[in-house]
This record gives structure tokens, sequence and C-alpha cells, in this order.
């Protein structure tokens, strides 16, 4: 018995599959011995660099919590604003992916919360929002780093737990 | 196996300049030599075009065009020099609507922030051996998204939930 395919649906009739170029493997890759082996001393050198670069950027992370400071008090005046909404998310979206890899776990867990409340809340509590940036200084002020620190993990747990409750107030 | 780094260039497009700079470095710590930044999207366009890069690092929330825009006018064969190059977004987003939304704009792959130079490592690895052919339609062209055909499926679309019951199962 011959088995036919059905036939395409009417807006799937017009797509064409095109060969993936290999021009980048034949330009760089060398097909010879392991790759972990000959990954690693490149890896270690990286680990190195990047410890560098953070120790220079972590400087910065009190000049990034003064702008988030600086965008939430210009968003609390003017809330309906879209790009003072979209500037404040962007700084806490930015500083979320960066603390972390800046040995700054504390600060990125808070951005976190924060950055899932605005992305969640399509109107999140000024208060809220205003504890988050309140815990971000305290954070810095207190050259609190490490979640293990069971007060600040209490606070960012709070802040997480806070964040959590109204995600799942706004879902209709 | 192993990429010899020298012989690619990269464009890194990031408006953060500490991961900018954090990128960079990890980069020339492989090897790499031609690495080309830009602080938004519209400068990564303008690199992209001029410098005609081999790879791509591509942050997504930037101010003004964000890097979902950018990777599909990357994507845009009236507009691109180079629609298949292969694009690595690398942001702190990490929900899986995010991922799909990067998928859908013809991104390549995915690398989520805090970023490590082994996972960054790998994803360049893999984007250099990639032979997922290209998908284009009317509104999309990039990496095919679709899962490998299950053997009982001949419709184009796996991904969803009823595509076995509605007509895309064969006889």
């Amino acid at each position: 018995m011959r088995i036919i395919p059905a036939k395409p649906r009417r807006d799937h009739d017009t797509f064409t599959v095109i060969p993936a170029p290999d021009t980048l493997m034949r330009k760089a890759l060398v097909v010879e011995g392991s790759y972990e082996q000959s990954a690693l001393p490149a890896i270690r050198r990286a680990e190195a660099a990047a410890k560098r670069v953070r120790e220079q950027a972590r400087d910065t992370v009190p000049e990034e919590i003064e702008r988030i400071s600086q965008a939430f008090a210009e968003y609390r005046a003017k809330p309906r604003m879209p790009d003072r909404h979209a500037r404040l998310f962007r700084l806490v979206h930015d500083l979320r992916g960066t603390a972390a890899g800046f040995d700054q776990p504390l600060i990125g867990r808070i951005a976190q919360s924060m950055a899932r409340l605005m992305t969640h809340c399509a109107a999140p509590s000024h208060a809220l929002l205003g504890a988050h940036v309140d815990a971000l200084r305290a954070a810095l002020r207190e050259g609190a780093r490490d979640t293990r620190n069971p007060l600040a993990a209490e606070l960012a747990g709070e802040l997480e737990r806070r964040t959590q409750d109204a995600i799942d107030k706004s879902r209709p | 196996m192993r990429l010899e780094f020298d012989r690619l260039s990269f464009l890194v497009i990031e408006d953060n300049a500490h991961m900018r700079r954090l990128l960079a470095a990890m980069l020339e710590a492989f090897g790499a030599t031609a690495i080309h930044q830009a602080p938004d999207g519209q400068a990564g366009l303008e690199l992209f075009a001029n410098e005609k890069p081999d790879i791509v690092l591509l942050d997504w929330e930037m101010p003004g065009m964000d890097g979902l825009a950018v990777a599909r006018r990357m994507r845009d064969r009236a507009w691109s020099h180079n629609a298949f190059v292969p694009i690595l977004m690398v942001t702190a987003h990490s929900e899986k609507g995010r991922v799909v939304a990067a998928r859908d704009a013809g991104v390549s792959d995915f690398l989520t922030k805090p970023v490590n130079p082994k996972n960054l490592h790998e994803k360049l690895l893999g984007l250099v051996i990639d032979q997922r052919p290209f998908i284009a339609t009317k509104d999309y062209f990039g990496p095919d998204r679709r899962r490998p055909n299950p053997p009982t499926y001949f419709g184009p679309e796996r991904r969803r939930p009823l595509a076995l019951s509605d007509g895309g199962k064969a006889p």
C-alpha cells in the first residue's frame, strides 16, 4: 500500500528549505583532538580575563543603583509615560544580568525579583517597587553581597514572595 | 576538534558597557582578534553592514531598536548581506516565552546571563557546526525552528499540541 502524505495547509504552501552554509566550519573548525582538551586553556584564559573585568566593573554597581533610584522616582511621578517604565525596566534588567556575573548575587537576586514584577504586572505597586529599590540601596550600603547571609536571604526571599503574590493577584 | 578564533570576526551589540567589555574580553581570551562592538541596535546594524562579521552576539534589551528588531533586520534578505549569519542572543531573559520570541525572530541560539566562559565557548562552537537548514516563508527567514520529524506527522506545525489531530497525520 502506498502512503500518501496529507496535503499541506494553504497558508503553509509556500516555504523553502535552504541548506545551511558551511562557510564558518571550513574557515575555522579544525577536526582533530578532543574538544575539551583544546578548549580548556582558552576557557581558563577567559575566566582570568572575566575576573579582571568584573573587579573593575564592581565599582560601578553603586552608580547603576543610583540610576535605578532616579529612574524609579521619575517613573513614580508619571507612571503612565511608557518611556519612563521602559527606562526603569531596562536598568533593572541590566542589573539583574550583570550583578550576578559581577559577584553581587544578592543585588542580582533583588533586581531579578523587581524585573519579574515589572514584566508580569501591568501596573506594579509603587510601594513594592520602592521596597526593591530600598533593598538594593541597603544591600549596597551594608556591603551585603552574599545571599547566604541569613538576613540578606530573608530580605530577598520576602521580596520574592511579595512579588509572586502580586503576580498571582494580577492574573485574570 | 577546536575552533580557530583568530579566523573569525565577531560583532558584540550590547548597551551595557561592562557586559560588552566582558564579552569582548572573553572572545579575546579565546583567541579572537576581530571584535567589533556596538552600544545599540542601530550602531550594530551599521557595523554589521560595514564589517561583515562572521558571528553576532546580541543583547535583547537596548534603548531604541531592541535585539529582536536587530535580528529580524539581519535576517531580512532584501537588506542583509548575510542573512545566514549566526546570531547568539545573550540576555538576562530566560522565560520560555522570551526564548520562543527570540527563536521566531530568527535567532540561532540563546545564552542566559550571567555568562561564563565555558558556556560561551560551547555556544560559539555550536553555532559554527550548526547544520540546521534555513527556512524561508513569507514572514520568517532563519534557522529551521521545527523539531525533528516525528514519524507519524507530515504537516508543517509540529510544535502545536493539536498538530496530530488537525489533518497533518499520515493516512
